[in-house]
């Protein structure tokens, strides 16, 4: 049963640019505060590993404590090596944070370059930066990573950073179909007679204002792409090695153990890795909705 | 029609000039690399050979394992196909049909828990999921899902079929994908007059809007996995040891075996570039205001 | 009489500002077999509202939320109509009346509205799915309804045979392919479009504005509706294009003795064929009666608003002698705000003196100034 209250009337002249707060819904509310959290124990996680405190160990070994399951002592339990699990995992985030930044940085900033690029001076530049992208855009990206792997043996910010390299192409076509949008808008010839500079109006206008959103979005989407990436080429065994510790490999060392019935080296990275990529994720859509919310009904 | 073949025409000389490139780009790394592969060194002469075995299909031998390239790839290419192809179909399957039932019912009591679920089940890393059903089927049923010609009596045919399809259908976060461009999409379109109008004729609102609201986006979304049909599935070829494209990839990598990954990296080209022109040609045809 | 709609109110609920919008109040109108009715009023009185609740297409809530919609169908078809209305709306013994049906049945169970304060209580899934599974039953087989824009009221990923072919496989599915097909040809050439099998062939896109609406008039046509709701079907066309839409509907008015409500923000366009006529302003209607006594008559008694709209019209003589246009100033008022006082009162040239206070204290109830000629205006009270 719903109920429609009248409250008072409001006199005042109407808004016409509805503030965020008042265009959320329950879930998108939900959703990127899910997101948040998540951020959030990332950014903890990956301070505490960084400084190297709070925290047992990640690589001691000890054998007289294989195997223990999760307890207080041990939050998530210990490893076929007596490893405290939890501070493994803490440690693990380092494998992706910064590979994960370097990637985000790049794809955003040259597909931020490449779009206002294509999008404003379609003519001169846009022939061969197409080629370029579309080179790139054309390889699946697990193959360009092997490529990457076999060429130049490298380590995982130098694959993220080709990650990252392959994530401009979209990006880019994203910018681009955004300016190409706003380059026809009123205001911008409003802006060209009022006299404002072409560089102010690309940068403060087309970008700033109104592809902002475009870029967060993507930006988190691609955070969560890339520890799926990471965790993943970890697990494979081309990521992180041993006895570095990445929740993929984590994942991985521990699955022998599961017809043993100690699920759970295997299974806490694997949910941890989940409840993260969910967050981004949820992140990434409840900003989506909430910018892109079209004002109809 | 004319215009069609001619933008055909266009996009397959484009198609084939890209191909060039990244075999151009691959010859002249993998040239300054240790490591042989036929042609190596020898310039550009050595190019337009390798080009001219690459477009007749004569891949010639295997460095590392010396035997015939052809008779490795086009079987794991097969199998690479059954599985994605299987798992998009999978995946399609059942994110329609959610998606289809939140955009009429709304985003409220109803379609909450399903957009959760889908959330959370896309979001469970490929590799722990189908180790997981590995696992699960074989220690709760006795069988081992292993690839049927080369499991031993104790395989079972279906199974090895289905489980890893169902493992990639569900676990590379298409079905939520698809569940929200579905879902968005037709909300959209059905605020759209034309709609409103077929609905004051007496036409069901999914038929009227079905052009615009799921076809359009499915051809799209489909056609954009084609990369990930190629190469996307090395993860769960390696748990069920699935013998594709994926798992001869890495492979490869691991030995560095030059020659076979130059053949890889030429297919994935092109397939990718074909199912590009292909979306383009279905989404030309099936919108008409484009062909004018 | 055809179809009777009664104390019709429609409100909408504002998610953000926390209020309603009075979008429908109290408007009742009734349309006998074989008459044109005109609706008059600016933008944004509430006329496409009203047209949209006959149709069950108002999808917003709360939406509908008052009055009756008696209509009569077929004899065939009236079993069928019966049996959804008591097994799925409601069971009380008004939903009958005569030989007709009231498609909102079992309303006031559903709601519950309170004045002050401003409250509705409204369970509102269940009625909405309720009444559209009877107006299914209704809508396109016995009353069509034609958009404003024929561009955007056709879809633009079939073509228009495939379009009418879908509608009419619905209606006579009892008809083969051929049928179809040639039935399609002759509604086409019953709108006068010469070439009926290019018009089939082709896309939505690629047809001119006049064709398009014809095109769309064909298809609502399709099922042989006995009543026709045209909204501003003439505003997006160009002046010839107008003339003869309007010469085509009038005819096939009379081929089909079809019942047409004819929704348009110009009186001229809506005096020139419509027998009865409906003058709505700020979700209410303010004057009602036949043509003749509404525009015509020079001398007669005529609600304010409806006097200013037909003097806002020049005449020849006007023209010629080059005066200034006569508008009506002011605007609608804020529906957002209770109704106390009479809607026009701002904007009317007769609210004066005496007269004001009364005008002030509340909204006028309808007068009936002569036989079927109502008017909404404390001018004829007495």
């Amino acid at each position: 049963m719903k109920r429609y209250y009248y409250e008072r009337e409001i006199t005042n002249i109407e808004k016409f640019y509805v503030p965020l707060s008042k265009r959320a819904s329950v879930r998108d509310v939900v959703s990127i505060g899910f997101g948040l959290f998540v951020v959030s124990y990332l950014v903890v996680f990956f301070t505490i590993s960084v400084t190297n405190s709070f925290i047992k160990d990640p690589m001691e070994i000890n054998i007289s404590q294989m195997f223990l399951p999760p307890s207080m002592e041990h939050l998530f339990g210990t490893d076929y090596l007596g490893r405290d699990i939890f501070s493994r995992i803490v440690k693990g985030t380092e494998a992706f944070f910064i590979p994960g930044i370097l990637s985000i940085s790049i794809s955003t900033t040259f597909g931020l370059l490449f779009g206002i690029v294509s999008g404003y001076y379609a003519k001169y530049f846009s022939k061969g930066i197409f080629y370029f992208l579309n080179i790139i855009d054309s390889i699946p990206r697990i193959i360009l990573i092997l490529l990457i792997v076999v060429i130049f043996n490298p380590s995982i910010y130098l694959i993220m950073a080709f990650v990252g390299i392959s994530s401009i192409p979209k990006v880019s076509s994203y910018i681009k179909s955004k300016v190409d949008v706003l380059k026809r808008q009123r205001f911008i010839e409003a802006g060209k007679s009022l006299g404002l500079s072409e560089s102010s109006l690309i940068f403060k206008h087309i970008v700033w204002l109104s592809s902002k959103s475009v870029l967060i979005i993507q930006a988190t989407l691609g955070l969560s792409e890339t520890i799926l990436i990471e965790t993943s080429l970890s697990y494979l065994g081309i990521g992180v090695q041993e006895p570095t510790p990445s929740w993929g490999n984590m994942v991985a060392m521990g699955k022998d153990f599961f017809f043993q019935g100690k699920i759970w080296l295997s299974t806490i990275p694997a949910l941890v890795i989940m409840v993260t990529i969910m967050g981004l994720y949820l992140l990434g859509d409840g900003l989506n909705s909430i910018y892109n919310e079209k004002v109809s009904r | 029609m004319v215009r069609f073949l001619k933008h055909f025409f266009k996009e397959l000389f484009g198609m084939l000039f890209l191909v060039v490139g990244v075999t151009a780009i691959l010859y002249l790394i993998f040239n300054l690399m240790p490591g042989d592969f036929p042609g190596k060194g020898r310039g550009f002469e050595g190019y337009v050979n390798l080009l001219r075995r690459l477009f007749t299909f004569r891949f010639g031998t295997s460095i590392v394992s010396g035997r015939d390239i052809n008779s490795i790839v086009f079987p794991a290419f097969r199998n690479t196909l059954i599985l994605t192809i299987g798992s998009i179909f999978l995946s399609v399957l059942i994110s329609v049909p959610i998606g289809i039932f939140s955009a009429f019912r709304g985003f409220e009591t109803y379609s909450w828990p399903f957009s959760i679920l889908t959330y959370v089940l896309s979001s469970i890393p490929v590799f722990y999921l189908g180790y997981l059903a590995l696992y699960l089927v074989s220690r709760y049923t006795g069988y081992l899902p292993i690839f049927y010609p080369h499991g031993a009596e104790r395989g079972n045919p279906v199974l090895s079929y289905v489980l890893p399809i169902l493992v990639l259908g569900f676990g590379n976060e298409s079905i939520s994908e698809i569940v929200r461009l579905i879902a968005n999409e037709l909300r959209r379109v059905m605020d759209n007059t034309y709609v409103t109008a077929s609905k004051a004729r007496g036409e069901p609102v999914l038929r009227s809007s079905f052009h615009e609201g799921i076809l359009i986006p499915l051809v799209s979304i489909i056609f954009s996995k084609v990369p990930f049909i190629i190469g996307g599935a090395v993860i769960v070829e390696y748990v069920f040891n699935w013998p594709g494209m994926g798992r001869l990839a890495f492979q490869s990598t691991l030995d560095r075996d030059l020659p076979v990954l130059i053949v890889i990296t030429f297919l994935s080209v092109i397939c990718v570039r074909s199912g590009m022109l292909i979306k383009e040609m279905l989404l030309l045809s099936i919108n008409p205001e484009r062909r004018a | 009489m055809l179809a009777e709609l009664n104390e019709l109110k429609v409100y909408f609920y504002d998610q953000r500002n926390k209020r309603f919008i009075r979008s429908v109040e109290n408007v009742s109108l009734g349309i006998r077999e074989g008459t044109i009715l005109g609706v008059v009023g600016e933008s944004g009185c509430g006329k496409t509202v009203t047209a949209l609740s006959m149709m069950g297409l108002v999808e917003s809530e709360p939406g509908i939320i008052g009055g009756t919609f008696f209509f009569r169908p077929d004899d065939d078809d009236a079993d069928e109509l019966e049996d959804t209305i008591l097994r799925g709306l409601c069971t009380k013994k008004n939903y009958r009346r005569e030989r007709m049906y009231n498609l909102f049945c079992g309303l006031d169970d559903y709601i519950e509205f309170e004045q002050s304060p401003f409250t509705i209580i409204k369970d509102s899934e269940k009625w909405l799915r309720r009444t559209n599974r009877v107006m299914e039953l209704i809508r396109g087989k016995y009353i069509s309804m034609i958009f404003q824009s024929p561009a955007q009221s056709l879809n633009p990923y079939i073509s228009v045979g495939q379009q009418l072919q879908r509608t009419i496989q619905r209606f006579h599915g009892e008809m083969n392919k051929y049928e179809v097909h040639g039935y399609a040809e002759e509604l086409l050439r019953s709108v006068r479009l010469r070439r009926p099998d290019v018009v089939m062939a082709s896309f939505p896109s690629a047809l001119s504005i006049g064709m398009a609406q014809r095109v769309v008039i064909a298809v609502a046509l399709c099922s042989d509706p006995c009543l026709l709701i045209a909204d501003e079907p003439t505003t997006g066309l160009d002046t010839t294009n107008i003339h003869r839409i309007i010469k085509l509907l009038e005819e096939l008015q009379m081929e089909r003795n079809l019942a047409l409500i004819f929704i348009s923000h110009n009186i001229r366009i809506v005096s020139a064929i419509a027998t009865d006529i409906l003058v709505m302003y700020a979700g209410i209607v303010v004057e009602r009666g036949t043509r003749a006594e509404v525009t015509k008559t020079r001398r007669g008694p005529r609600h304010p608003y409806t006097e200013m709209l037909v003097s806002s019209v020049p005449g020849d003589a006007d023209i010629k002698r080059g005066k200034r246009l006569r508008e009506i100033p002011g605007s609608m008022p804020n529906n957002k705000k209770e109704m106390d006082a009479c809607p026009f009162l701002e904007r009317c040239p007769y609210a004066k003196g005496s007269l004001r206070r009364k005008c002030r204290s509340a909204c006028p109830e309808p007068v009936e100034v002569s036989p079927m000629h109502f008017i909404r205006c404390y001018r004829f009270y007495s």
